[in-house]
């Protein structure tokens, strides 16, 4: 499988060819930020911004989705619609990518599939773009993750000089979407070596995350809790924008003799997350979710799917109403610890 | 550091030392460029974080309500989030007593003033600043209201289609205080959950019915929100409305009675036929 490059000023063009053939999702402009959406046109694509302000996960994991329809009258369930069409997803981050090697480890791996998350996902060719240089709320750099490169996608687009992208061709599939493409010569890959040496620079250190499970272990009533909690309004925000949380709710709608059962965003934040039938609830105070919260990603996921449920991707930490920083509150876990 | 936060942090520590509050809640600095967070200081010496300027977005008093325990609370309020802290004390949620308000007043302040009066409502300590939170142009609103009726729903509707209803407004607001959301409800279940643009203009338009006469125009709701919902256009609209049928607005009065919780018999009948 040979690599490629493309020029920038071709991007759009490339996009329109491949609309002739797939259904295309990619970064658009939304105004004051950008969302993964379909692509009517390659033009609309926009990479204006870092990346878009809500992760890849809703292209596999929309925030709602309708499981199965029922029917009073003929008292039958029918199926939703099947994909009829290939989808690729141009533009996912490195911290996008792991988002989505996170989920495939919950949805698919194991003795259950869901069935949902699968056949999104298996009709998806994944384009990667990596990163120029880091927001000042990434922190990537703590997740094994290279800012310039990831496995996970088909196809991986890195910027080098002179407005060009190398394009890593990383599968069967992705070698099919870019069989139009120059392919790349010495030089290419020459500039991308260069790029891949030049430094990035984060705003914060690399924080110990290695360290973290034995830290927490003996926390659970630490006080610190109170007081990381403390900002915290208890909204979803930072669960809707984050690539790897997960949680769902699953709802019955009924109008006039037709029901669907609907999956739906939830978050161990919001108050009534784990309320019970019997109408109790064990976790009653935002301190007991935010607790939860911290443990779950930093330690419970990784001990039953094998890797921290966070990318770095800094979303949680821009998008939160009071600045609640995720790295801080872990710096703080780790610096007291006894 | 500008003369406001010079006398902000003299403030606040001297209200901690002298024992008259037992805790100070403002804004300190942020992790992001151009953020502040809140911030709850109870020694004096931690009073030097205390910052006062254009990136203050929240607005703090919903935290007055988790307070549970004993002692005066000192509250650094932006204008606008007095108007709450009055519209909260006149719903007994809070008691006046409670609370030490530390607010500012504008430089040169004028009758337009940008800060809704030159002094608000209600304080314990006025500090004199340059800082503005200038309210959205009427312009604005006024584009949404002269729209014709189906071309103001369309512009609505596009507004719902980004929200995520993740309630980062409802929960960033002083004046939603329930216990329990009416969207929390399952039995019955009053609005849907997820996304679907239909069930997310109830849980707008329901809350912001009511919202309606309670709305202090703060605009935490449209600072918290992640997807830059103009969440100001519906609730500025209610409130015009409310100034016009009652001549009522939330919190500057604090003797006024609530415009929806009073019965006047000067109240407008029109629609009585």
């Amino acid at each position: 499988m040979k690599d490629r490059i493309l020029a920038k000023t071709d991007l759009a063009s490339f996009l329109d060819r491949l609309l002739k053939r797939y259904r295309v999702v990619a970064p658009v402009d939304q105004g004051e930020y950008s969302l993964f959406r379909p692509l009517q046109r390659g033009e609309e694509v926009c990479l204006d911004y870092l990346k878009p302000a809500r992760s890849a996960k809703e292209v596999f994991f929309p925030q709602n989705e309708d499981l199965f329809y029922f029917i009073e009258q003929t008292q039958k369930c029918v199926e939703p619609e099947s994909i009829e069409k290939e989808t690729v997803l141009f533009g996912v981050r490195p911290c996008d990518l792991k988002g989505i090697e996170a989920q495939d480890r919950l949805f698919l791996a194991g003795a259950f599939q869901d069935s949902y998350y699968q056949n999104r996902r298996k009709h998806t060719i994944l384009i990667g773009l990596g990163c120029e240089s880091p927001e000042a709320s990434c922190f990537c750099h703590n997740f094994d993750i290279d800012p310039r490169g990831s496995t996970v996608a088909d196809l991986f687009c890195v910027p080098i000089d002179n407005g060009f992208y190398y394009v890593s061709v990383q599968s069967k599939q992705g070698e099919a979407l870019a069989g139009d493409l120059q392919e790349a010569g010495a030089e290419h890959a020459q500039a991308l070596e260069e790029t891949k040496r030049r430094p990035l620079k984060f705003s914060a250190e690399r924080i110990p995350l290695e360290e973290l499970p034995g830290a927490l272990a003996d926390r659970f009533d630490d006080p610190l809790w109170e007081e990381i909690a403390m900002r915290c309004l208890g909204c979803s925000t930072c669960t809707f924008v984050c690539p790897t949380c997960h949680c769902f709710d699953i709802t019955d709608e009924t109008h006039r003799g037709v029901g669907r059962r609907v999956r739906t965003w939830d978050s161990c934040a919001a108050p009534k997350f784990t309320l019970h039938a019997s109408g109790h609830n064990p976790r009653t105070s935002n301190i007991q979710r935010m607790r939860q919260r911290i443990l779950h990603k930093f330690s419970f996921f990784k001990d039953n799917q094998g890797v921290i449920s966070c990318t770095g991707c800094g979303r949680c930490v821009a998008a939160c109403p009071v600045n609640l920083d995720i790295r801080e509150v872990l710096s703080e876990l780790l610096a007291t610890k006894t | 550091m500008s003369d406001c936060e010079t006398r902000l942090r003299q403030v606040a520590a001297e209200l901690l030392s002298s024992g008259q509050a037992a805790r100070v809640i403002g804004y300190g600095p942020g992790t992001l460029p151009e953020r502040t967070r809140p911030v709850f200081l109870t020694k004096p010496e931690e009073t030097i974080v205390l910052v006062y300027n254009e990136h203050c977005r929240n607005n703090l008093v919903s935290y007055l309500m988790r307070v549970k325990e004993e002692g005066k609370s000192a509250i650094v309020c932006r204008p606008n989030d007095v108007r709450t802290l009055v519209s909260l004390i006149q719903e007994q949620q809070i008691e006046r007593e409670q609370v030490h308000v530390i607010t500012f007043t504008a430089k040169n302040a004028d009758s337009n003033g940008a800060q809704d009066a030159a002094k608000p409502a209600l304080f314990d300590t006025l500090i004199e600043t340059e800082v503005e939170f200038p309210p959205a142009a009427q312009a604005e609103l006024e584009l949404f209201i002269d729209k014709p009726g189906d071309a103001r729903w369309e512009a609505f509707k596009a507004e719902m289609e980004k929200c995520i209803r993740c309630y980062a407004c409802r929960n960033a607001c002083p004046m939603c205080y329930c216990s329990e959301c009416f969207v929390e409800r399952s039995v019955p279940r009053w609005v849907g959950e997820g996304s679907d643009v239909s069930d997310t203009m109830v849980f707008h338009i329901t809350r912001a019915m009511h919202l309606a006469g309670r709305c202090g125009e703060c605009n935490a709701c449209v600072e918290a929100c992640p997807m830059n919902v103009d969440l100001k256009l519906i609730n500025r609209k209610i409130n015009s409305d409310l100034l016009e049928l009652f001549g009522h607005r939330a919190g500057v009065d604090p003797e006024a009675p609530a415009a929806l919780a009073t019965f006047d018999p000067n109240d407008y009948n029109d629609f009585i036929k």
